[in-house]
């Protein structure tokens, strides 16, 4: 039995890496980056944590619209910092949400990426925002409610 | 099958190291920066230790000693010090058997001292599935020498959350653990109910910790927020958390007990009304000295956002403390003496700071710095013995931190 475990132990860590992940890690300086990237159009951005039963309910109805309108422009923020990638994508795909940008929390200090994304944002989950063209941005925490959203993302 | 399953466990296990300290539910809780991973933390050969851990809790004996619990992969430890924290003693390993343990700031292994120097600990063992887990329970009768084998709290055996335990011991080593238990709402889920939030349940026992039988306490309580327990004059608990009221309104409540098996209804502790059909993560802390007890507390409601303290004996309006993006209050009370704790990223370097009362809170003095870094850290600590009181922090660059905090009469 032990040889067992140790060729498996063996083929584990000799395992070839699995394909890259969707997923992107996101720090405080990457997220400056990632605004100019964003300009010029609608976006809605939700941020999100697996230790959050309202985030799954948030993610299934963004699954929904997504599932409606493939050209949705959405990004997803994972706050969970001890999740794989490729786990985050996993949880995402279970949604319908595979394909959507997805970024996830890396920064050393979470406390800048959450001042460096708002700092009138406390943390508390899931916290969204609604970016217009110009920038101008709603920001809501809690799930969203989805008659209102539908009609924001209305052309 | 459970060979292959358990060699891929020790694997993952062995593989882990490098994120063991980034076993973490939201990004509020420490991390090991990338740079320090590389460190004696990810090294699976390296000994364990308490610089590696992510939430150690301290609390004092009776006899004055220190005592410190903290996990890293798969064990929880215990440390005692008598200089403060200034040294420690070797490290006692409590579970003989690994086993995966929430160690995340908002639930974080409990300890406590009993009347007669025995230590015990609860804590949340993760199950397989995400958000779920038991409580544990262990305890050394011998000054931490041994340690009983593990136990589960909760006497519901399913694959749920019964999670972020709270412990105390009272002077007559009665024990009262209180958790976040899931059980009411997967009823509900299987019965196609609604059922906001998760449940409060408890357990006292006067076997030393041999039998836990358990009561709920309440419905409706926010699922990822700690629970504060402290206890009142007569060793009973005083237990506040948030809870949600009708309209998804998150405001915290509290239950006091006419007698060890009698909790009473729970009373409306603060009146934020903040409205979130969301997760705060954010849990209170609580403290008791004479027949007052003190609460601090995070809101983000639409009127009141931050940090707040009150008095709950009815005459407390809240008291906003700590600057723009304060996180993490803690609290301490002996006397007439009452202190504050909390962190806040400031210029760039996440700071601790404390802020005291000399007349049972209705005054208060400036928030003094107390310590900084500019890695991740843990939620601070507070604890008093025979009223000198301490602050308690992990950072990662730093380590652990016992920090004295002064009550001397000067102004700061």
């Amino acid at each position: 039995m032990k040889r067992w475990l140790a060729v498996l132990a063996v083929l584990l860590l000799a395992a070839p890496p699995a394909a890259p992940a969707a997923t992107v890690p996101l720090t405080a300086e990457g997220y400056r980056r990632q605004l100019d990237t964003w300009a010029g159009s609608r976006r809605l951005v939700v941020l999100w944590s697996v230790d959050c039963p309202p985030c799954q309910q948030e993610l299934a109805m963004l699954g929904r619209l997504r599932g409606d309108n493939p050209r949705l422009p959405l990004t997803l923020i994972c706050t969970d910092t001890q999740l794989q990638p490729a786990e985050v994508d996993a949880i995402l795909h279970d949604h319908g949400l595979t394909g959507a940008e997805s970024l996830q929390f890396a920064d050393p200090v979470p406390a800048r990426l959450r001042r460096a994304i708002d700092p009138d944002w406390y943390g508390e989950l899931p916290r969204s925002y609604l970016i217009e063209a110009d920038g101008h941005r709603l920001a809501h925490s809690g799930l969203l409610p989805e008659a209102p959203l539908r009609a924001w993302l209305e052309p | 099958m459970g060979v292959l399953r358990a060699g891929i466990l020790g694997s993952t296990l062995l593989l882990g190291v490098g994120t063991a300290a980034a076993q973490t539910g939201h990004d509020h809780h420490h991390q090991q920066p990338a740079a320090a991973a590389s460190a004696p933390c990810a090294d699976p050969t390296a000994l364990p230790s308490l610089a590696c851990a992510t939430s150690p809790t301290p609390a004092f004996a009776r006899d004055g000693r220190l005592w410190l619990a903290w996990y890293a992969r798969g064990h929880v430890y215990v440390q005692s010090s008598d200089d403060h924290g200034a040294s420690f003693g070797p490290a006692a390993v409590v579970n003989r058997i690994p086993e995966p343990v929430d160690d995340q700031g908002e639930d974080r292994v409990q300890i406590a001292l009993g009347p007669q120097g025995q230590i015990y600990l609860a804590w949340t063992r993760k199950l397989e599935q995400r958000m779920t887990g038991h409580v544990r329970f262990s305890r050394s009768l011998d000054g931490g020498r041994s340690f009983s084998e593990p136990v589960n709290v909760n006497d519901d055996p399913s694959v749920i959350a019964h999670r972020f335990p709270a412990l105390q011991v009272n002077d007559g080593n009665r024990l009262f653990i209180a958790w976040i238990d899931k059980r009411d709402l997967a009823a509900a889920k299987a019965a196609g109910r609604d059922y906001d939030g998760a449940a409060v349940y408890y357990a006292t026992s006067e076997d030393g910790g041999k039998t836990w039988p358990n009561r709920k306490l309440t419905d409706h309580s926010c699922e990822c927020c700690r629970i504060a327990m402290t206890l009142d004059r007569r060793g009973l608990p005083l237990i506040v958390y948030r809870h949600v009221f009708p309209g998804h309104i998150r405001d915290h409540a509290l239950i006091r007990f006419a007698d060890p098996d009698t909790p009473l209804p729970i009373q409306r502790a603060t009146d934020d009304a903040w409205h979130i059909r969301g997760c705060p993560h954010h849990g209170p802390a609580i403290a008791r000295s004479g027949n007052t007890p003190h609460l601090a507390w995070f809101t983000a409601a639409t009127n009141r956002k931050g940090l707040f303290y009150k008095r709950l004996d009815g005459s407390g309006t809240p008291v906003p403390f700590g600057q723009p993006g304060a996180e993490r209050p803690a609290i301490a009370a002996a006397g007439d003496t009452v202190v504050l704790a909390w962190k806040a990223l400031v210029d760039d370097r996440t700071r601790l700071y404390a802020r005291l009362s000399h007349d049972g809170g209705r005054h208060w003095g400036q928030p003094r710095e107390l310590a900084s870094t500019d890695s991740s850290s843990d939620h601070p600590q507070l604890l008093q013995h025979q009223g000198r009181f301490h602050a308690s922090w992990q950072t990662a660059s730093e380590g652990y931190r016992l920090l004295p905090v002064s009550t001397g009469e000067t102004a700061q």
